[in-house]
């Protein structure tokens, strides 16, 4: 039987191949031969001859490239009557040939030409993409005014860099500044981004959605992006010195040097700052124990600091250095030391006034003499292991006070040195272990602390995956406090079981899942949160832990789903019965819909609109019920239902055009929110004593923004160059345009902020109104006016003069702040020479106010009204 | 690791130095080649290097820049009497000693083990791999099926066409202009009617593009090139590469093309449980 089923099968094989035969013998074949030679008539080797239908140059009928005798032969399928033959080689000039295909032999004769080959060179593009990362090309996104690496990464579309430095992708701070693969500064990377020479940069590349732990890339992508700096020479080295020196009640001054070495292989830095103007180093050493003095942690009444820079009211003399050498062992392995110290001495001076308003008020008046010290060591060493599956850290840190005093001299009335708090010193080891197979990833963290202030030692081993608990959590820690006193507490929770579902995008469809997260479900009958979800290219595989059966029952109740493009959907039924409550039951329906559009093009335009759409209804109802608190019976019955809805429309768009060739900035965004979130009518049924009570609430919130930016940075250079010989006479003129527009208006709700600058050759004006009402308890208003003046004088300099009013209600006076400042910025260098002047007038203390029903207490601070101040930072 | 990479080193200039001679050629590209493992592995990330393609009318090389460069610098160096002029130890350390000196700015790259030379005369094409030991050597003939589109496009100010074709499992897509009359490109891909501009897998995994071209120049070259290598079949050569992945120090980049060999996929699962260090695919015909 088998036997004739293969006979079957070889007859219906053979039959098939005779009638291939057939189809093959159908088609005719034309064979065009021919040479190609040189004057001389020498075959040409290596000429390329390309035949095409007339009319069609990039219809390509057939082509070949001679042998070494210059011979080649053209097959064609189907051959039109005519067709044009052309013939090209790098050495000679290309011919083109009308040939009639009648099959006899082509005769192509090239003339030699000299020198054929246009010798060029191809600039890279400036941005490209690859997956998730984005290449940007500094050379060619360097404009001419642009100094450091921050400069040229503010013209990047989707970054934003804030005064501060912080750098912001989609609005969202990036969580690496790698230079050379090494994030060598960590959090601090402003010092690096603020100081690195564009011309050192290669490329800028922003790693989106980046995981820093690579064992864990393909498990959870978190919604970071990172910066990479590649290196042109692959090491870079830059120092930075920047020297202040001013005059107001006392002489100031303030110095920062640094020293930094970048490269593949090993990092290192030194930083040392003095300074008496109240500058802040807490981020070189004071990262654990957080030793700065504090006025809270002078014991004395708060006082609340006012809202401008320190160096009007504080009075400190601080010397600080810090070293940090990174080294990178292999691929996966590095090591980072770091030693660092400072000293401090803090002084601030003011008065407390304290008065109970009563029929006849009583007043306390204290002087305010706070003044502390600190002398601080603080070595730390950092191992890491990053690889492909596992991922470990090793951190050991010591920290040590030497001398440390504090507290009021004025009240104590003792001499700082009889009012040494203790020598204190610190230890801390942690480690972070992070393993993973397949999808299953398991995170170990544990710490051992040891604070000498408290005398505590705290031993925190933790075990879990990832800030939202989605695989492995169990935590534990235990305090051991010296004073026999014992306390332990531990929680854990652990899921076994995976289980997969896999969703697609149905073909046809032009779009990709982006997420699709269970916010709430079932597992037997049990409440499951938090569940893990990862994506395969186009497809996601959403996990799920059950930790009952193998073959649990999932119910998915509340879900949603999105897709980058066009359309994102959420729909939730919410059913649920909080554990730690479980009288209390939520329960009701909402939908969203949302489309959401955000692109990126290559030339820098970037946009994103979205609209959102929700509608949703639903009860919370909560009971209490009496309870038992340390043997005293407290009785309360307080049921609450509530029905609320919620309803709402929400549309922004942002359009945003980064020109890197014009210099424009031009970025409008609206968001316009009309919600009822939540109406809600609530009725309260209790009772509480002898209260009832039953009340309903109505809540409808509107909101509205409109936030407007335009910018445009126009810097033009025109050299007309008009040379003539003969005549003797050369002509140079070279025209320089400035111009700088900026308009901006924003406001949300109570807060408005209007702005707007226009910056242009020689002169400038900017306005700025904010005004902001806010109500903590207390009433108080807040006007904020500032006028300011802007001269760019030259193309490296320019004046700006700031006006300031700062109004606050209730009893403080208005304060008037002029500031006055001239920058110039070296050429060629990074670097400039700065002069203020700053006067504060009406004002010599800082007033704030605190009361409490008939206590009222007046915090007020010296101020130091008049600085001028005069800086120079210089870069090499 | 420190032996491998010297052992690199000596073999890279004892073998490319037995009869080295500047001689004349017609053209010279330079290819910018980037890969990508992993998008988001910082480490990977680097992974772009620069590729050289220079020919004459007897042969055209296609090697990675920076060997070229540190071959250049050793026959300077040299001379043309070669290393072979060393008759003590002492003074051959000596003498690799300062060349490494001279070298060190083209050393510690990401490296690129593979070149080939094609001689015209023949069409053959020679594919080398520079082991930490030993410099391997395969010869075939290449034909590969160019589909041509009249999808055209502008690369670089060229007037670009699409083709398209197979090799070694993947689908390329190549842009090449007809502007430019030399029928050649990176790696073993050549046989268009015109220059290769650009060059793609259909994943984008690796990517060539054209930075430069120029004209007739003079060129570092040994004209004995064929004794270069040990001269083995396709089989035997896939199974020297196959041991190299299976070695202590598989510094072996991921190459483009060539067909899927079971041998070699689970050589390269097996390493990847083996080895710590930072791993490459190959793939071989």
């Amino acid at each position: 039987m088998a036997n004739q089923e293969g006979l079957k099968l070889g007859i219906l094989i053979s039959l098939l191949l005779f009638i291939q035969t057939f189809v093959l013998f159908g088609q005719k074949v034309v064979v065009i031969k021919g040479k190609v030679i040189d004057a001389n008539g020498v075959g040409i080797d290596v000429a390329i001859v390309t035949a095409h239908a007339v009319g069609r140059p990039n219809l390509n009928l057939s082509y070949a490239i001679t042998d070494n005798e210059g011979n080649f032969s053209l097959k064609f399928f189907q051959i039109p009557d005519s067709i044009q033959l052309s013939c090209s080689h790098i050495s000679y000039a290309t011919i083109s040939e009308k040939i009639i295909s009648d099959g006899q032999e082509v005769l192509l004769n090239m003339k030699y030409k000299s020198n054929t080959l246009q010798e060029i060179e191809v600039k890279a593009n400036r941005f490209r993409r690859n997956s998730d990362t984005l290449y940007f090309d500094v050379a060619r996104m360097q404009k001419i005014n642009d100094q450091t690496i921050e400069d040229v990464l503010k013209r990047i579309p989707g970054i934003e860099i804030s005064v501060s430095g912080a750098i912001f992708y989609d609005g969202i701070p990036i969580n690496k500044f790698y230079i050379e693969g090494i994030d060598m500064l960590e959090g601090n990377y402003t010092i690096a981004s603020k100081n690195l020479r564009a011309q050192l940069i290669d490329e800028v590349q922003i790693l989106e959605r980046h995981q820093p732990i690579t064992a864990l890339n393909n498990i959870i992508k978190p919604p970071n992006a990172a910066i990479n700096l590649r290196l042109k020479s692959g090491v870079a080295i830059v120092n930075n010195l920047d020297l202040g020196l001013g005059v107001a009640d006392e002489l100031k001054y303030s110095g920062d040097m640094s020293s930094f070495r970048f490269a593949k292989e090993h990092q290192s830095s030194v930083i040392a700052n003095v300074n008496n103007i109240g500058k802040a180093t807490d981020y070189l050493f004071r990262d654990h124990f957080n030793l700065k003095l504090t006025y809270d942690d002078l014991n004395l009444s708060r006082v609340l600091l006012p809202n401008i820079g320190p160096e009007f009211y504080t009075n400190n003399e601080e010397q600080a250095i810090n070293f940090t050498k990174l080294k990178k062992l292999s691929n996966e392995k590095q090591l980072k030391v770091i030693a660092g110290g400072n000293h401090n001495i803090d002084l601030l001076l003011g008065e407390n006034i304290r008065t109970w308003e009563l029929e006849n008020p009583v007043q306390f008046v204290d002087s305010i003499q706070n003044r502390g010290k600190d002398w601080q060591v603080s070595p730390k060493f950092i191992y890491e292991y990053n690889g492909q599956k596992k991922f470990s850290k090793w951190q050991l840190d010591f920290s040590g006070n030497l001398e440390r005093h504090k507290g009021n001299q004025a009240i104590n009335n003792a001499p700082i040195e009889e009012r040494l708090v203790n020598d204190i010193y610190g230890m801390n080891i942690s480690r972070e272990f992070v393993k993973t197979k397949g999808f299953k990833a398991i995170r170990i963290v544990s710490k051992l602390n040891y604070d000498q202030r408290t005398d505590d030692m705290i031993i925190t081993p933790s075990i879990f995956i990832d800030q939202s608990n989605r695989f492995f959590d169990l935590e534990s820690s235990r305090q051991i406090v010296k004073t026999n006193t014992f306390s332990a507490s531990s929680n854990s929770a652990f899921y076994q079981r995976f289980k997969k579902i896999l969703i697609q995008i149905p073909a046809g469809i032009n779009g990709k899942i982006t997420k699709f997260n269970s916010v709430l479900s079932e597992v037997d009958g049990q409440t499951e949160r938090s569940l893990g979800q990862d994506f395969e290219n186009d497809q996601m595989i959403y996990l799920l832990q059950p930790h009952a059966k193998p073959n649990a029952t999932i119910n998915i109740k509340q879900w949603e789903i999105a897709v980058d493009f066009p359309l994102k959907y959420n729909l939730n039924y919410l059913s649920f019965k909080p554990e730690t409550m479980p009288s209390n039951k939520i329960s009701g329906f909402s939908g969203e819909l949302i489309t959401n559009v955000n692109r990126m093009f290559q030339n820098g335009h970037r946009i994103n609109f979205k609209y959102r759409y929700e509608n949703g209804f639903g009860t919370l109802r909560k009971v209490y019920n009496g309870y038992l608190l340390s043997g005293y019976q407290y009785l309360n019955r307080n049921e609450n239902l509530n029905i609320y809805r919620v309803k709402g429309h929400e549309i922004s768009l942002n359009y945003q055009l980064k020109n890197i060739q014009s210099g424009t900035v031009f970025d409008i965004s609206t968001a316009a929110n009309r919600r009822q979130l939540p109406v809600i009518d609530q009725l309260n049924i209790g009772s509480q004593g002898v209260s009832n009570q039953v009340s309903l609430q109505d809540n409808v919130q509107d909101h509205l923004s409109l936030a407007f930016l335009f910018s445009k940075d126009i810097f033009q250079r025109t050299t007309i160059l008009k040379q003539k010989i003969l005549g003797g006479y050369q002509i140079n003129k070279s025209i320089i345009n400035f111009r700088e527009v900026n308009l901006s208006f924003r406001t949300i709700s109570s807060n408005t902020s209007l702005e707007y600058i226009n910056r242009k050759w020689g002169n400038s004006i900017s306005s700025d109104i904010n005004y902001s009402d806010n109500n903590f308890g207390r009433p108080q208003g807040f006007v904020d006016l500032k006028y300011g003046l802007f001269v760019k004088t030259s193309t490296n300099s320019d004046l700006s003069v700031d006006y300031t009013l700062n109004k606050t209600s209730g009893k403080t006076k208005s304060v008037n702040f002029i500031n006055v400042f001239y920058k110039h910025k070296l050429v060629g260098k990074i670097g400039e020479i700065k002069v203020g002047f700053t006067n504060l007038t009406n004002v010599k203390r800082y007033l704030s106010i605190d009361r409490t029903g008939n206590y009222l207490q007046q915090s007020q601070i010296r101020l130091r009204p008049r600085q001028i101040f005069l800086q120079m930072s210089y870069n090499w | 690791m420190r032996e491998f990479k010297i052992l690199f080193f000596v073999n890279l200039f004892i073998l490319n130095n037995i009869c080295a001679q500047i001689i004349p050629f017609d053209f010279c590209i330079t290819y910018e080649f980037n890969y990508l493992k992993d998008t988001n592995d910082v480490s990977s990330i680097s992974n772009k290097t620069k590729l050289i393609l220079f020919g004459n009318k007897e042969v055209v090389v296609f090697k990675p820049f920076h060997s070229y460069m540190m071959d250049s610098i050793s026959f300077d160096y040299f001379g043309e009497a070669g290393f072979g002029q060393y008759t003590n130890s002492e003074d051959a350390s000596i003498a690799l000693h300062n060349l490494r000196d001279k070298t060190k700015s083209y050393t510690g790259r990401s490296w690129y083990p593979f070149s080939t030379i094609c001689d015209l005369s023949k069409r053959e094409t020679y594919t080398y791999y520079t082991s930490s030991q030993f410099v391997y050597a395969t010869m075939e003939n290449m034909n590969l099926g160019w589909e041509i589109s009249e999808e055209v496009d502008s690369i670089g100010g060229f007037l670009v066409q699409k083709a398209t074709t197979n090799f070694a499992g993947r689908k390329y897509e190549a842009w090449f202009t007809k502007e430019v009359a030399i029928p050649y490109g990176p790696y073993k891909f050549s046989g268009l009617p015109g220059l290769i501009i650009k060059l793609s897998d259909v994943d984008h995994k690796f990517n060539f593009l054209m930075t430069s071209i120029q004209g007739p120049s003079e060129k570092y070259f040994d004209k004995k090139w064929k004794r270069i290598g040990l001269k083995m079949e396709k089989s035997d050569f896939i199974k020297k590469l196959h041991d190299e992945l299976q070695s202590k120090n598989p510094d072996v980049i991921e190459v483009i093309g060539e067909s899927r060999s079971e041998k070699i996929e689970m050589a390269i699962e097996q390493s990847k449980v083996n080895s710590k260090q930072m791993f490459f695919r190959m793939e071989l015909k």
